[in-house]
Formats: structure tokens, sequence, C-alpha cells
């Protein structure tokens, strides 16, 4: 095994024993997920006149299943590192030879898979309530999150970033919440290729409405959503390194 | 070797600038254990996390085995490990082999079992392998903390403050712990601290700082040798009338207990304690005994410290 392969493996097992350190946290998390669905769905079904609904109604399931997703992301890492400042590790994780930045990556991409874990079954009791059944190609689905989620996961960087210097910054939290749902209303506008998560949405909604397969899609729209994904994931990166170095310049790392 | 030289951090705080390190340079060598004193504030911590690569320095630089560190960050990683606040060092959610399974991977590397094993052993935390962090008294936490330091397997230990908040016992067996994990391993380790006897105990030398400036750098046995008063007390009978004669010529203080009188004398060479004695007898005082006082390490560091204030 890599030395790479060792550092992720012992940052998602990490993640996960702590994870289930907080078992109840966790199944109210869960819960809570469930029920803001159900206001949702049934609210918006309350308000729209049937026909208009009848429309929206598997886009909401996939914005609303979309939008959860990207919170958890784009928040997981800063309130991790929060976490780390507040107990006091987290000049332990800069003391390692692939640096914060690797240490972080890994942190994220631990979240997704634990989180992916978590939606899945939220996703189907989602369908079984509302008995909408989207369809679930894996295969197909599975690189598009990925590549959608790349752009949030720059974001997360970004607020990493600012964690590291200012510590808390959970208002800023809630701008991104409402900025992340702006992205995913703006999908099937003809921004979204500019926009986190947003041109994302828009091919994750072809292939689940449709049962395509990823092939379907027009290689030219999947290298526009690699790119929108690789760009805000480096300029997300870059502005991460640069928060390191300020916060070690005025000697915040270990500071809560 | 690590080298530091003229070491300088300025903190910027709004319109006010805090030197919290000014112009320290000193060198470790491979396998020295090196302890660095200073009252709060001093900026011991502050070099520590310089040399760690947690702060950047304003000026200066710092070298291991030749290569600069500042350009070099992850040599430092690969070649320092540090345990920073005692307790906080460590998830206190995850048990004891899990902290140190985590702590192992960071490097990149697989946890060794032996190691793992011996480390759990030495450490005493046998019966406590399976126990999560937070449920460890604070001594285990500590010795937990440097433990995960050393799965590390670093050929430098950094270690700030490790008894700091521990009571007399859990901090005694740390520093049983240390002293041995140096003794055997042969790791070089700066250890910054407020604790005079964990320094006596552990360390070859010591770099007493204050006010972010060296004050002294030298072994811990010199020190102790330069500040050596060879005082002496004496235990005589009373006789009022030869004590203040003695006082006159010595300058000696005196205590009275009972019957008896505590002579405290300072004497430079052994000719001045055969006079002494000489003396005493002639005043016709009796000698009941006679004990050597050692200087006491944190004596000779508030004198060093408050030399440097004065100057």
């Amino acid at each position: 095994m890599s030395s790479k392969a060792v550092l992720f493996k012992t940052i998602f097992m990490k993640e996960w024993r702590i994870l289930k350190s907080y078992a109840f946290n966790l199944v109210m998390s869960i819960l809570s997920i469930y029920i803001l669905f159900l206001f949702v769905f049934y609210g918006m079904k309350a308000m729209a006149s049937p026909i208009m609904f009848d429309n929206t109604a598997e886009g909401i399931i996939i914005g609303f299943l979309l939008w959860i997703t990207s919170i958890l992301s784009v928040e997981t890492l800063s309130w991790d590192l929060m976490e780390e400042a507040k107990v006091g590790t987290l000049e332990q994780l800069s003391m390692t030879p692939f640096g914060l930045g690797s240490i972080s990556f890994f942190k994220i991409l631990s979240s997704f898979v634990l989180n992916f874990i978590f939606i899945i079954p939220i996703f189907l009791l989602m369908m079984l309530t509302t008995g909408m059944w989207l369809y679930i190609n894996i295969l197909s689905l599975l690189p598009l999150f990925i590549f959608a989620l790349a752009s949030v996961w720059g974001l997360s960087f970004m607020l990493g970033g600012l964690v590291l210097i200012f510590k808390r910054i959970q208002a800023v939290f809630q701008l991104i919440q409402w900025l992340l749902l702006g992205c995913i209303i703006l999908s099937a506008s003809a921004v979204s290729v500019f926009l986190p998560l947003a041109f994302g949405t828009r091919l994750i909604g072809e292939i689940m409405v449709s049962g395509a397969s990823l092939l379907s899609l027009s290689p030219v729209d999947l290298l526009m959503l690699m790119a929108n994904g690789a760009i805000y994931l480096g300029i997300g990166y870059f502005i991460f390194g640069q928060c390191i170095k300020i916060s070690k310049k005025k000697g915040l790392l270990g500071q809560y | 070797m690590l080298e530091i030289q003229d070491l300088v951090k300025v903190y910027k705080n709004k319109n006010k600038k805090i030197r919290a390190i000014d112009e320290i340079s000193f060198k470790i060598k491979e396998g020295e254990a090196v302890g660095i004193l200073g009252p709060n504030g001093a900026g011991k911590t502050t070099t520590i996390k310089c040399i760690c690569d947690l702060i950047i320095p304003t000026s200066g630089m710092i070298t291991l085995n030749g290569v600069d560190t500042l350009k070099h960050p992850s040599l430092v990683a690969s070649s320092i490990s540090a345990v920073l606040e005692g307790n906080r060092n460590i998830y206190w959610r995850l048990t004891t082999e899990q902290n140190l399974e985590f702590f192992a991977g960071l490097m990149g590397k697989k946890v060794k079992k032996d190691r793992m094993d011996e480390l759990i052993k030495n450490f005493d935390l046998t019966e406590k392998r399976k126990t999560q962090a937070r449920f460890l008294s604070r001594g285990m936490q500590q010795k937990l903390a440097v433990a995960c330091a050393l799965i590390k397997d670093t050929p430098i230990l950094l270690l700030d403050e490790p008894t700091l908040g521990l009571d007399v016992v859990s901090s005694h067996s740390l520093r049983k712990h240390i002293k041995e994990m140096v003794t055997k391993s042969k790791k070089t380790l700066l250890l910054s601290t407020h604790d005079m006897g964990v320094v006596k105990e552990v360390c070859d030398r010591v770099i007493i700082i204050n006010h972010g400036k060296i004050v002294t750098d030298d072994s811990v046995n010199n020190l102790l040798s330069l500040f050596r008063t060879r005082s002496y007390m004496f235990l005589i009978e009373n006789n009022p009338g030869a004590i203040d004669a003695i006082k006159r010529e010595f300058g000696v203080s005196v205590k009275t207990i009972n019957k008896k009188v505590e002579v405290l004398v300072n004497i430079s060479n052994s000719n001045q304690f055969y006079e002494f004695t000489e003396r005493l007898k002639s005043y016709g005082c009796k000698i009941d005994s006679v004990k050597e006082i050692n200087p006491d390490f944190e004596e000779i560091f508030m004198k060093l410290v408050e030399e440097k204030d004065e100057q």
C-alpha cells in the first residue's frame, strides 16, 4: 500500500470512528434531513398547481439531494478544522510530510464517501415516501457526483482557509447554503457552466430522469463539467495554501 | 544537527510590535537532550513552533543537517515530532490503540504492532489500550500524547511543557518515562518546561530564555557547579557572645532552635572551611553536625533571569 493510500485509510478510519462515537447525533442528522425534505416536498405540492408540480417533482427530489450533499461537502472540512483547532490536534495534522493541504483533501474525500453511504438510504426513503422512482445508475452517477462536487470542494477549501485564520465562520455557512441553492435553481440557465454545482446538477438530473448512461451525455458537456470542477478545486486549494501561510505567519494555527 | 541562527519572531498587534523571540541562536547535536527554561512569555513555545514549521519566523534560519527547513517543510515533518499542549494533542474519542494507529498513519506508515505494544507497555498503558482517551487520567493522556509522538519514529522529539498541570506522582512518572526513552532510543530531545526537576533529570544541557533572548546556554552540571555556593549548615550549641562575634567576622546567617543554633555559612575553598571550624572551636562552640547545602536549580534559574533583567 502506498504512503498516500495509508494516509487516506488512516483519515477515513478516524472520521468513521469519531462519527460512530456520536451515533445519536448521526441518527438525528439523518432524521432531520428526511423531515426537512418532507416539508420542502409537501410544502411545494400544497402551494403549486398540480400540473406545475408534476413537471417539477423529480427536480425537487434531485435538487434537494444535491443541495444537502453539497452543504455537507462544503461545511465538513470547516467544521472539522474548527473542531481540530478547538481540541488542539490541528497542529499535529500540520506536522506530517504530506502537509495540511493533502490531509484536508483526504478529509473531504472521506466525508464524501461517508456522506454518500448515509445519503443513499435517505434518498431511497425520499423516493419511497413520494412514490417517485428515479433511475439510479451508480456507475454513471458516481463520476458525475464527483465532478459536480469538485467545485463544491473548492469552496470547501476556501472556507477551510478562512477557518485557519478567523476560527469561527458559522455566519458564512448560512450565506453559502443559500448560494448553493441559488446555483441549483440556476442549473437550467446558460450561466450554469460558470457556477459551482449548477452544471453538474443539470447533467445529474438528465441521467436520473431519463435513465440514460454517462456515455449518452455530450463529451463537450462532460469536459465543461470537469473543467468547472477542476478550476474551482484548483482555486480553492490555492487559497487554502495561502491561508495556511498567513496562519503560520501570524502564529494562529494552534489558537482557537 | 539542528541549528537555529538569529531567529526572530515579531508579532504585529494593531500598532504594537511584540518581539516574541529576539535573535536566538543555538545548536543541538544528534542524541543530545536539551531543555529550554524560561518564565511565561519568554519565547519558549514560539521557538519550538518555529522549529516545527508551525510558525514562520520573521527572520533567521533553521537548518537540519545543513538543510534549510523553512524551504523544505516536509523535511521537518519527517524528522521532527512534537507534543505541544500535552493532553490536547490526542483524540479523546479514539482509544489508546486507535490514537497510536492514527499518528503512525499520518506519516504514511502502517503501525508496527511490535512498536505499538512496546510503547503501550513502556508507558504503563497496557490495561487502557482499548479505552477511549477521554476516560484516561490527565497523566495517562499526556503519556499517550508522548507515545503518539514517539510512534512517528522521527529522530528528533520536541516536548512543550510535557508535565504541565500534572500532579506530583504523574509528573514524576512521565519524567521517568521520558528519561528512559531518551536513554534507550538516543533521540535528540528539545524540551521546554517550567519544571526545573524535569530539566535536571532528563537534559544534558539547558538554555534559559527570557524576554525572547537567550540568558544562558550551558550544560546542566556546569550551571550547577557555577553557582555552587558551597554553603554549609553548622548546628552548634547556643553561645550568644560567640555567635555575635562569628556573625561580625563571617557574615553568617543564624537561626536559633531551642538551645541550639543553626549557622549557615558560604565558604569558597577548603581552607576557609577549616579556618571557620577552628574559629568556632576557639570560641568554645561545640559543633553537633555539619551539612553541605547544595544549590537549588530553581534558585539558579531565578538568579540568572534576574541578573539579565538588571543588565
